[in-house]
């Protein structure tokens, strides 16, 4: 299976913005599921106004809530 | 603590970049009318129930922000406010229940539940000074209109089927400072209030704030004539993202303007020497035990509720005051900024002269994104080097106590003192009253009010588990292991003298 792969922006601005909790929820994933899943942070996607911001496969998803994001890659 | 951002926090945040951009570019005046109508219209989510709802709570967030009374200013707008911001008197309270998103807390504190026989008594309705209970179906409901929330049909009812919800602040608040009205408004009683901050993080509509000195501290940064200086908490560690190094925090804030920036864990070693001296006088004099006094819930505490022992409080300052006063001492002209984790320093601030304004972690980071500073790009780098890794320590629960510990035991007097430590304010309470009562086994108490003491701050951002071990790391590379080889913070301490005191 080829493996989700999730990008969440840690600069200043999406950390302020909850940048903790969308990784706390990723990794928070059962076992099999957090497999399909390469997690990585980045320091920043471009879109800090729209903070807090991901990317999953290459696709920018700003703002996004843990629930959102759990959402698209489950 | 776990620091969960909801979105009333982002919101909050929201706010505090606005107001700190819009006085960046001098546009404070011109756009602040228009913030509520920009962060809340038809287009974005909603919390309450509808955006003019919505809009006139974010008024009374903003002038919190702004560092004022909501309630003392209810009828000024915003822009009224922004023109005289130099004026206004600034909040001295701190913590406020902001009565337009309190309303409604939607909790019914009494509610009768199945285990209602609708028995023949009635006691309930009897009970009811407002005639609030109707009996519908075989069974008592209560009109929540009418309710007072006096709570006697709960007394009143014999087989126990009313049941008691206790509002979130309420029950956050550890000595019963907060108690809801007759119009079920939240009110805070002042004279109870430790400043604890439990009551802000426990409401989930918001509604209980505290107030922020973000413009008046960039007003200082933008003006050339002033001298800034940035006195960071120990527990900064870690607080923008485990990747930001605490050396990228301070070229940061050297790039935003701040002239000088110190470690408070300097007048945290100052602090540890003199307290642990006073530690050892105290108890050759007799005293039976002395408390830390560098948490000021914890001391507040003790001086509300404990008044019988407040004379066996250390009388040595926090570390911020003692770096505070250290620092105007050499240059009286220079404005001070503490920046920590901590509502009650905002308060313990207002009485003290030497620092001129207060940050926490969270209103620090808003002003950085305000002015486009991303820490986990940021390259630049300055050294910090003021203080020992005792004075580091000072971060989390148990720190204060172990330091003294071992600079007694530097000086061979360790044996003299049985060390005990404590968190949290339930548990400082439940820790106080024993130790009032002589069942305490110990002659020094440390308390937090804290849970993991500051490192758990109400304006922290981190995982406390996480920052406390990056606390732990970083006062390793410390130049000195101990407070006593800071041979500046001994030399400081002592030139002080009688400003070491409260
Ligand atoms: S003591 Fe703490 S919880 Fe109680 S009202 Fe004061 S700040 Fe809020
Ligand atoms: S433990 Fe630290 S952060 Fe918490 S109230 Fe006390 S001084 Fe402030
Ligand atoms: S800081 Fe996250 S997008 Fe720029």
């Amino acid at each position: 299976m080829k493996k989700h792969l999730v990008e969440v922006c840690i600069g200043t601005s999406c950390h302020l913005m909850g940048a903790q909790d969308l990784i706390r929820a990723v990794q928070g994933l059962p076992g099999e599921k957090l497999n399909s899943i390469q997690l990585k942070t980045v320091p920043c996607l471009k879109s800090c106004d729209k903070s807090p911001a991901v990317r999953i496969n290459g696709q920018i998803f700003a703002p996004i809530t843990p629930e959102e994001l759990i959402k698209k890659i489950t | 603590m776990l620091n969960i951002v909801t979105e009333l926090t982002k919101l909050k945040r929201r706010i505090y970049i606005s107001l700190a951009r819009f006085t960046l570019k001098d546009q404070l005046v011109e756009k602040v009318e228009s913030l509520p109508e920009l962060l809340a219209n038809a287009d974005t989510p909603r919390y309450r129930c509808c955006e003019y709802k919505e809009q006139a709570i974010l008024k009374e967030m903003i002038k919190l922000a702004m560092g004022f009374d909501p309630e003392q200013y209810k009828n000024m707008s915003l822009i009224e406010m922004a023109k005289q911001i130099d004026q206004l008197e600034s909040d001295k309270r701190i913590i406020h229940v902001l009565s337009v998103a309190c309303d409604r807390c939607p909790i019914d504190k009494y509610m009768i539940t199945d285990a209602c026989r609708n028995c023949v008594a009635h006691s309930c309705v009897s009970a009811c000074p407002r005639n609030a209970i109707v009996i519908i179906q075989n069974r008592a409901y209560i009109d929540q209109g009418k309710c007072i929330e006096c709570g006697r049909c709960k007394v009143a009812c014999p087989f126990g089927a009313i049941l008691e919800n206790i509002r979130p602040c309420e029950r956050a608040c550890a000595v019963d400072a907060i108690k809801a009205d007759y119009s079920r408004q939240a009110s805070i009683d002042y004279e109870k209030c430790i400043g604890c901050g439990n009551c802000v993080r426990s409401c989930p509509f918001g509604a209980i704030e505290d107030s922020t000195q973000i413009i008046q501290v960039i007003k200082m940064l933008k003006d050339p004539e002033t001298k800034v200086n940035a006195i960071i908490a120990p527990s900064f560690i870690g607080q923008f993202g485990a990747k930001v190094s605490p050396g990228k925090l301070k070229a940061a804030l050297v790039e935003i303007g701040f002239s000088e920036v110190y470690e408070v864990a300097l007048g945290a070693d100052m602090v540890a020497l003199n307290e642990a001296h006073e530690l050892v006088e105290r108890l050759e004099k007799g005293q039976p035990f002395m408390t830390s006094s560098c948490c000021p819930s914890f001391l507040s505490l003790i001086q509300k509720y404990f008044p019988e022992i407040a004379d066996k409080a250390s009388t040595t300052v926090s570390p911020m005051i003692a770096l505070a006063r250290l620092l105007k001492k050499t240059d009286p002209e220079s404005k001070m900024v503490f920046i920590g984790p901590c509502i009650t320093k905002k308060i313990e601030a207002q009485k003290e002269k030497d620092i001129d304004a207060v940050l926490t972690f969270e209103e620090l980071g808003c002003i950085l994104v305000s002015m486009g500073i991303n820490l986990a790009e940021y390259e630049l780098e300055e050294e910090i080097k003021d203080a020992s890794s005792h004075g580091r320590n000072f971060a989390y629960a148990g720190g204060v106590a172990n330091v003294i510990r071992e600079i007694l035991k530097e000086e061979g007097k360790e044996n003299l003192i049985k060390f005990a430590h404590v968190d949290g304010i339930v548990n400082c309470k439940e820790a106080l009253q024993k130790l009032v009562e002589g069942k305490l086994d110990c002659n020094f108490l440390e308390g937090m009010g804290c849970e993991g003491g500051c490192v758990g701050g109400p304006g922290s951002m981190m995982n406390s588990k996480i920052t406390t071990r990056l606390v732990q790391k970083f006062a390793d590379k410390a130049r000195w292991k101990l407070a006593l080889e800071n041979k500046a913070a001994e030399e400081k301490r002592k030139s002080l003298a009688h400003a070491m005191e409260r």
